[in-house]
């Protein structure tokens, strides 16, 4: 194999990399600010500077008088790249000071700060000091620039990333450089705002705290985030993401670069798109008996319970919304409500499948993990085969949103699109139709359930929903109310809650483990970030209780029965799908 | 109303085919329309942008790339003078012409007497050293030049250009 040399190490020649990409491979870190894999290379910043000659044949090597841009240098065979000595360390450390000879050197008040290239880059390459005498140019903060977008013009290193990322990939291209030289600036035409689907990418591209986030601004300094690998549930692209928390509230969430998914970016309806596990209309204790909306833990369960710890004493104080400083003790329920529902939903499920199994249905929804389909249908059809299951409406809304647009804001041509935002809104389609497929060896769709559900209703009727905005219509739901028993997981208070006899709170995607297989059959397991909210548990934990099975639940060893059940799933053989996921089926 | 002229339109169309692509015909295109009004304003921009198959802030970007085009807020004067202001030009008076040139005009480089009639601006060497000082009115040298000279171009009529 060909190869190069990047400070003497040898390593193998890759197709189409750059010397910052080889470099990489090779453990030495070239700085970078305007190169990016995913834009075009201009070599405009000038902190990629390196030395660079070619090996000759009779091993002798000839080196390149001038230094040579990183980014914009292929890295071919026998090609010498020094990083380290004096020469290149004394253009990186002259780049930094002029990036920072206007900047206003606000890290205390910066969002970017702990996790900015210009703090990083000064402290391994740059010099302490500045040489300026001359006051700094000022320029005006523009929180214009986007709806969710502020722009501190005065921290802009004008490397051009976002400016070429609306170009290139979304196409909307809002964003331009005007003047030049010490004058020039990010801007925006007036009225023209970047507000594209995409537009939250340009604030993950800029390496430096000038284009910041008006969601997250000033909200948590970037030291006290804990993060999780995890997966956007918005659409069925599935973009790997970063859920990025902090004592169990999500701060924010960041595209996590996976090839086989999405690429690097993601859209705005994700980037937003958690805010559901945080709602007020959460439901947060599991509820027996037609209520009226907000009623909680109804009478017959609190009396199943038994007092346990304080823990429990809170956090049922907190469900029963009665402020704690203010109950009494004779006010606190002491009963934990999960046992005695639990007890409730067996006995109902297995009467029903006794009386009536053919007239007993489940309806899954696309926004359930393979996990949670699974381990609910296994239990559904050992009770009794004959017991129905069948898969809820996929939400589709519009068509297809595919990027970069053109100047007209026309959609590109297949083979040109870079990324597309689906118009299936929902997680899980393929995975929660593969498990049914298994259980019901058919796929009853949600016409078949709801004319029947109109001629001859099912007695009892189990729906998981769990999706993050209204997922059944009224007609939909009222339909349903013609069962003798309807029994609903979810996790926010809706049309459907309010039409149950039994409703059981479901979770979140960042509060649960789970894997989702997108539309690709890509399957990519997500993880918990934050704890489950107060009152609820995961849906996998109150499946295993309901089938009886022992223990707490384990992603990769259900994953693994799954895979020695279902064939459609043998890729989850190991139970473990790696960070960037599997195909399990195309 | 379409901001440009259906033979400026013509001549922007005829430019297609020249260059590798059509954003290449920005610049050119730039200086058609300064050529013609006098600036470059945003419906121009848009119809270049347009025609270019670009999407207008492309055009913006390479328009305020160079000092040179004027956007519909700055319109040029019916003559642009360009006072040389480098090395030689400095030392053979360029220096004062300019300063008296502002001071009886009133106004700064960059800016057009009230009546349009003449816009003034600093130019870097123009390549004349021999003739210095010098200046140039619209793309026309002038040698040696006396604070009156310039001055009777900023009058209607006045000076060797219309
Ligand atoms: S705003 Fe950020 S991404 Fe855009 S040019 Fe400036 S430093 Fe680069
Ligand atoms: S494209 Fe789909 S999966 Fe990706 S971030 Fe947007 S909504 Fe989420
Ligand atoms: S990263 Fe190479 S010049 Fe900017
Ligand atoms: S310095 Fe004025 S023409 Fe050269």
């Amino acid at each position: 194999m060909p190869s190069l040399f990047i400070n003497s190490v040898e390593i193998e020649v890759q197709p189409k990399e750059n010397i910052v990409q080889a470099a990489r491979r090779a453990g030495v870190e070239i700085p970078h600010y305007c190169w990016h894999p995913d834009l075009s290379v201009v070599a405009s910043c000038r902190m990629c500077l390196v030395e660079a000659g070619t090996k000759k044949d009779d091993g002798t090597v000839a080196m390149q008088p001038r230094l040579v841009p990183a980014c914009q240098t292929p890295a071919t065979p026998n090609t010498v790249v020094v990083t380290d000595s004096p020469k290149v360390k004394s253009s990186q450390a002259q780049t930094l000071e002029y990036l920072l000879l206007n900047h206003p050197l606000d890290c205390s008040i910066c969002d970017q700060a702990g996790e900015c290239y210009l703090q990083d880059y000064t402290y391994q390459f740059g010099k302490a000091e500045s040489r300026l005498d001359e006051p700094k140019v000022q320029r005006q903060d523009k929180y214009y620039i986007g709806e969710q977008i502020a722009l501190f013009t005065d921290r802009c290193v004008m490397c051009t990333r976002c400016v070429r990322f609306t170009r290139e990939y979304s196409g909307t291209a809002e964003l331009f450089v005007t003047s030049r030289g010490s004058v020039e600036e990010i801007e925006v035409l007036p009225g023209q705002p970047c507000d594209n689907k995409l537009a939250g990418n340009v604030v993950d591209l800029c390496p430096v705290g000038a284009l910041c986030s008006k969601d997250f601004l000033y909200k948590k300094r970037v030291w006290w985030l804990k993060s999780a690998d995890s997966v956007c549930q918005l659409c069925s692209t599935g973009c790997s993401i970063t859920v990025d928390q902090s004592e169990s509230k999500v701060e924010r969430v960041r595209p996590r670069e996976n090839p086989q998914a999405q690429g690097s970016f993601m859209c705005d309806d994700g980037r937003f798109g958690w805010k559901f596990a945080h709602s007020e209309n959460r439901i947060r204790a599991p509820r027996i008996g037609r209520a009226s909306h907000g009623q909680v833990a109804s009478p017959q369960l609190t009396t199943i319970g038994a007092p346990t710890n304080a823990v429990e004493q809170y956090s049922m104080s907190v469900n029963q919304s009665t402020p704690l400083a203010t109950a009494t003790v004779s006010d606190l329920t002491f009963a934990d409500p999960w046992p005695g529902l639990i007890n409730h939903l067996q006995s109902v499920l297995k009467q029903s499948a006794q009386d009536h199994p053919t007239k007993t249905l489940a309806v899954f929804s696309p926004f359930m993990t393979c996990e949670e389909a699974y381990l609910l249908a296994d239990y559904l059809k050992k009770t009794n085969p004959k017991i129905t299951l069948a898969m809820g409406p996929v939400p589709v809304v519009g068509e297809d949103d595919t990027y970069p647009k053109g100047p007209k804001g026309q959609s590109p041509a297949a083979e040109k699109t870079r990324f597309t935002i689906r118009a299936e809104k929902a997680p899980n389609r393929l995975g929660v139709e593969a498990v049914l497929q298994h259980f019901q060896k058919s796929i009853v769709n949600d016409e078949q359930w709801l004319s029947s559900m109109e001629l001859n209703p099912f007695e009892t009727v189990l729906v998981v929903g769990n999706s993050p905005a209204e997922w059944l219509n009224d007609e939909t739901v009222s339909k349903l109310r013609r069962a003798g028993k309807l029994i609903v997981v979810d996790i926010l208070e809706n049309n459907l809650t309010h039409a149950a006899d039994v409703v059981i709170p479901g979770v979140s995607f960042v509060e649960k483990e789970g894997t989702v297989v997108n539309h690709a059959g890509l399957a990519q397991t997500f993880h918990p970030a934050i704890r489950c909210s107060d009152g609820t548990r995961p849906d996998v934990r109150t499946y295993m209780e309901l089938s009886g099975r022992s223990g707490l639940y384990h992603g990769p060893t259900i994953r693994a029965e799954m895979a020695s059940v279902i064939p459609a799933f043998a890729a989850f053989e190991t139970g473990e799908l790696g960070e960037l996921g599997k195909r399990v089926f195309s | 109303m379409s901001a440009l002229s259906p033979e400026i339109r013509e001549k922007i169309i005829s430019y297609y085919g020249r260059y590798p692509n059509k954003q290449a015909i920005t610049l050119p295109a730039l200086h058609m329309v300064q050529e013609a009004y006098n600036c470059v304003s945003r419906e121009a921009i848009n119809e270049i942008a347009d025609l270019l198959e670009l999407n207008p802030t492309q055009v913006v970007d390479t328009m305020t790339f160079y000092g040179f085009f004027r956007d519909e807020h700055h319109p040029l004067g019916k003559k642009r003078v360009w006072v040389c202001r480098s090395l030689s030009c400095m030392l053979r008076g360029g220096d004062e012409l300019l300063a008296e040139v502002c001071d009886r005009l009133h106004l700064r480089p960059g800016q057009t007497t009230p009546d349009g009639e003449m816009t003034l601006e600093l130019a870097e060497c123009l390549g004349a050293c021999d003739g210095a000082p010098c200046i140039l009115i619209n793309d026309e040298l002038q040698l040696k030049v006396g604070v009156e000279e310039v001055l009777a171009l900023a009058k209607p009529q006045g000076g060797s250009k219309s």
